[in-house]
């Protein structure tokens, strides 16, 4: 049931929260839209929210109509709920404009349904840690140096002496 | 040192990925966490402050989790699982000391000296069946006439204490465990939820009467979170399983039930579980039959020692009526009822004999020990009868007059001092001594001031040494009263009251 | 009482000798004068010489009663006096002679046993001269061993406590080595860590500052990609 709906849904949102907070815009429009029609609901809106709202296209917005508005919605919420995200931890601040790329990046490894959840970890070093169903893996230069620890050690003994 | 744990748990990751879960929501100590794939219910988790949490139960998405440690977790959080599951280090090096649920010394003695090697007992295993059990066949010294002639306790026995507050409860099980220095028995007491001032001036009463060699002090005081305060019994009874497996006697005060079924009750209540009668979950009989049940006497094959448990109980009012006082009644082999009229009327220890019972002591006992005992009964019972008639007659029968004036020695006979261990030889002969010639014309206050002479007599004199050594070898409760009417010469020429004393004990 | 001595006596029978005579003098008198009633004058005047006759008698012979019996008594207490003289002296006598034989017993038994005594003593002091010596030898035998007993102990037990104490202490020193070592290695462990830490915040700070955004997610992207591989990510 509305499948199309969900897959287009799905394919314009990469992070999770993202996604729920899209989800939220795209109700409050679509219900002004189809029971009042306030203009002034939409210049409230901000640019990028809009232009996001576009990008659904319009068979997206062609199904839609005032009987099955709720079932849809539910459908997408239900649907993201069942969703495992990935949470890649980054040492950096991801700005927002980058996390389409990256979760286009992780879609064609991981399949069209892959979301993705950032979340900011200073202790890191250049590179992730990911957590998969609650399985946390480091990625970066910190676990390098961890496996290598040894190695470094000695390497470095050997300077000192 | 934030980094070289942080480091440590890393290098851990690098063999195995570490599995963490997010807190869902907080409510107080209760936190729900997402994640942990293979988690197991009494797994431990902790976060990155070091806060651990007891995992309690699985629901389909999410992992309910009961902080034992107290400090600040907010949604979003990371928990890892533990290293260890829920379990204490066990082992000789507890003696002496005190420590919380989760084996942390609060005596200020530094670390315990646990090893690599160390046993790590699980917390809260099944108790063993009834193939690893044996027939309660020994009775458990006390060294108090009261309890171990009339109402006596068998090793492994249940055996509740309860009463009202100010009652003599704490004095009685301290005087229990200081006398347990002639029997070699190990005790664990386990301070639920008391205030801390009671838990360190109690540290502060064992050490100086001695008694801290032999005892193991488990303590979760009020000021504790709830869930630490709930695993006090399951400690305690996990390290008194490592001394019984080998081979040794334990006995195991839990004080009290009471705090431990109302910290229960908080916690559910929290949980969101359906409050039943007095607003207790459904479940407490449950949790408190569950623990009981792992106390009793054991076979060889399950290491041999016992597990004597003392659940204690406060009243109030002396209502025993309440939920959990007759719960906690039905799952033990008996209670000592302590009330405080009693205590303020003089009387060490105030049990209430008529209200009190042991159903399995008894055939621990000897014959001769169950015969007077069944005597002695028999006596109070019938003088408290006659009591009352005796108050509207002036003459009485010398019959009723011998009745009524045995119930007052037997009353004065039983009445111990503090701090003092009576063998049961002893024990006996007081209770037995009421019947002979020598008693027939004196009174309490001759008791009550000779009462420590006679047992130091029976005890140290070598001709009156002789009759308590005879005690054992009686056959019934009349030939013991014969023996002691032989030697009441003597006992009376110690006592001051002939000048001359018999030749013959 | 009257003492009954031999003047009473004699007194006491003349006065009953008198009496019995007037008495008797009396009667002859009662009869005489009934007789001769007739002739008073005659009879009273006869009777009257008589009687003074009779008196005078018996005052003479009373005299001469008197007389004897004193000479008598004076005899007599002369005759107790010689006896009592006479066995004075021979008690005086006796006891002289019984003293003389008591001193001599006397003396010779403390010469006997005065000679008894200087022989015990001679022999107690050749006995105890001869026990001395003896004991003296005793003695000094046994304090020369105990000397070498005692010697030779202390000797072992210098040898054995040196032996035990240089033991201990190398004990000592092994486990106060050991424990400087463990605790050297835990401080070259913790100091290999922090140098580790130092080295991880060093390399943090400067990838975090200096890594362009286009490297940063290079290097997840690589992440990614070996998440997939390694199939931690399915």
């Amino acid at each position: 049931m509305y499948q199309d709906q969900i897959n287009i849904f799905i394919s314009t949102v990469y992070g999770k929260s993202e996604a729920t907070r899209q989800l939220a815009t795209l109700k409050s429009y679509l219900l002004n839209r189809l029971f009042s029609n306030d203009q002034s609901m939409l210049t409230s809106l901000e640019p990028e929210q809009i232009r996001w709202m576009q990008s659904l296209g319009e068979d997206f917005y062609q199904g839609i109509n005032q009987t099955n508005v709720y079932q849809i919605l539910q459908a997408i919420e239900e649907h993201l709920a069942q969703l495992e995200p990935l949470i890649i931890y980054l040492p950096f601040v991801l700005p927002d404009a980058q996390l389409p790329n990256l979760g286009k990046y992780a879609r064609n490894l991981f399949g069209p349904e892959c979301l993705v959840e950032i979340k900011f970890d200073p202790d890191l070093i250049a590179g992730p840690a990911l957590v998969w169903k609650g399985v946390y893996k480091d990625y970066s230069i910190k676990q390098k140096l961890a496996d290598h620890h040894q190695e470094i050690m000695d390497s470095l003994k050997l300077k000192l002496n | 040192m934030a980094n070289t744990s942080t480091s440590s748990a890393s290098t851990a990751a690098n063999q195995k990925p570490t599995e963490v879960g997010f807190v869902r929501s907080v409510k107080d100590f209760l936190v729900y966490l997402d994640g942990l794939p293979t988690l197991q219910i009494n797994d431990l988790v902790q976060n990155e402050a070091g806060l651990r949490g007891w995992v309690t139960a699985l629901q389909k998405d999410k992992v309910e989790v009961l902080m034992v440690d107290d400090g600040e977790v907010t949604p979003g959080q990371m928990f890892q699982r533990g290293q260890t599951n829920l379990s204490v280090p066990v082992g000789p090096f507890l003696l002496g000391r005190a420590v919380d649920p989760l084996a942390v010394p609060i005596d200020g003695k530094g670390k315990l000296a646990v090893t690599d090697t160390t046993t790590l007992a699980e917390l809260d295993p099944t108790a063993k069946g009834i193939s690893f059990r044996e027939f309660i066949n020994h009775q458990f010294d006390t060294g108090i006439t009261l309890v171990d002639s009339l109402i006596p306790v068998g090793k492994g026995q249940r055996e509740l204490v309860l009463g009202d507050a100010r009652s003599g409860k704490t004095s009685f099980l301290i005087d229990i465990i200081v006398n347990q220095k002639y029997t070699k028995t190990v005790c664990i007491y386990a301070l639920i939820g008391k205030p801390i001032t009671e838990v360190r001036n109690m540290i502060d009463i064992l050490h100086s009467n001695n008694a801290l060699d032999h005892t193991i002090v488990v303590a979760a005081s009020s000021t504790d979170p709830a869930p630490l305060i709930f695993l006090t019994p399951q400690t305690a009874f996990s390290i008194a399983e490592y001394f019984q497996k080998q081979g040794q006697d334990v006995l195991i005060i839990l004080d009290d039930m009471g705090n431990h079924a109302k910290i229960y009750r908080e916690i559910s209540l929290l949980a969101n579980v359906a409050p039943g009668r007095e607003s207790y979950p459904g479940d407490i009989f449950y949790q408190h039959a569950h623990l009981l049940e792992r106390a009793g006497s054991f076979n060889r094959q399950a290491g041999g020692g016992s597990i004597t448990a003392l659940p204690v109980i406060e009243l109030n009012l002396n209502d025993f009526t309440t939920l959990i006082p007759t719960n906690v009644m039905a799952m033990t082999d008996g209670h000592l009822l302590f009330k405080s009229a009693l205590y303020s009327q003089g009387q060490r220890p105030a049990i209430d004999l008529s209200l009190s019972v042991s159903r399995v002591g008894q055939q621990t006992q000897t014959h001769t020990q169950n015969l007077l005992a069944t005597k002695v009964k028999q006596v109070l019972a019938e003088a408290t009868q006659l009591e009352t008639v005796s108050r509207f007659s002036f003459e009485l029968p010398f019959e009723t007059q011998l009745l009524l004036r045995q119930k007052i020695l037997i009353e004065e006979m039983i009445k111990q001092e503090p701090l003092i261990y009576i063998s049961k030889e002893i024990q006996s002969i007081l209770l037995a001594l009421p019947f002979t010639g020598m008693f027939q014309d004196k009174d309490a206050e001759f008791v009550r001031q000779n009462l420590r002479k006679i047992i130091e007599s029976f005890a140290s004199d070598p001709q009156l040494l002789n009759t308590t050594r005879a005690v054992p070898e009686m056959k019934d409760d009349n030939q013991l009263i014969a023996l002691l009417e032989k030697a009441t010469s003597r006992l009376e020429y110690l006592l001051g009251l002939t000048k001359k004393g018999a030749q013959k004990a | 009482m009257p003492t009954l001595n031999l003047e009473n006596i004699i007194l006491l029978a003349i006065l009953l000798l008198t009496t019995a005579l007037y008495l008797w003098e009396h009667r002859k008198n009662q009869k005489l004068s009934k007789i001769l009633e007739l002739e008073p004058e005659a009879i009273t005047k006869s009777t009257e010489s008589q009687s003074y006759k009779i008196i005078h008698d018996a005052i003479r012979k009373a005299q001469a009663i008197l007389g004897s019996a004193e000479t008598e008594s004076i005899k007599l207490v002369a005759d107790s006096r010689t006896t009592s003289e006479n066995l004075q002296k021979k008690y005086a006598e006796e006891i002289e002679k019984y003293k003389n034989q008591l001193q001599a017993s006397l003396q010779e038994q403390v010469s006997v046993s005065q000679s008894e005594f200087n022989k015990f003593l001679d022999d107690l002091k050749s006995h105890s001269e001869q026990s001395q010596t003896l004991n003296q030898q005793v003695t000094e035998q046994r304090t020369r061993e105990i000397f070498e007993l005692f010697e030779q102990r202390l000797a072992t037990f210098l040898t054995q406590t040196e032996q035990e104490s240089i033991s201990a202490v190398d004990l000592e020193i092994k486990a106060a080595r050991q424990l400087i070592d463990t605790y050297k290695s835990q401080q070259l462990a913790l100091i290999d860590e922090n140098i580790i830490a130092v080295l991880e915040r060093t390399l943090a700070i400067v990838l975090n500052k200096k890594l362009p955004l286009k490297d940063q997610m290079d290097l997840v992207f690589e992440a990614l990609e070996k998440a997939k591989t390694e199939k931690f990510v399915i």
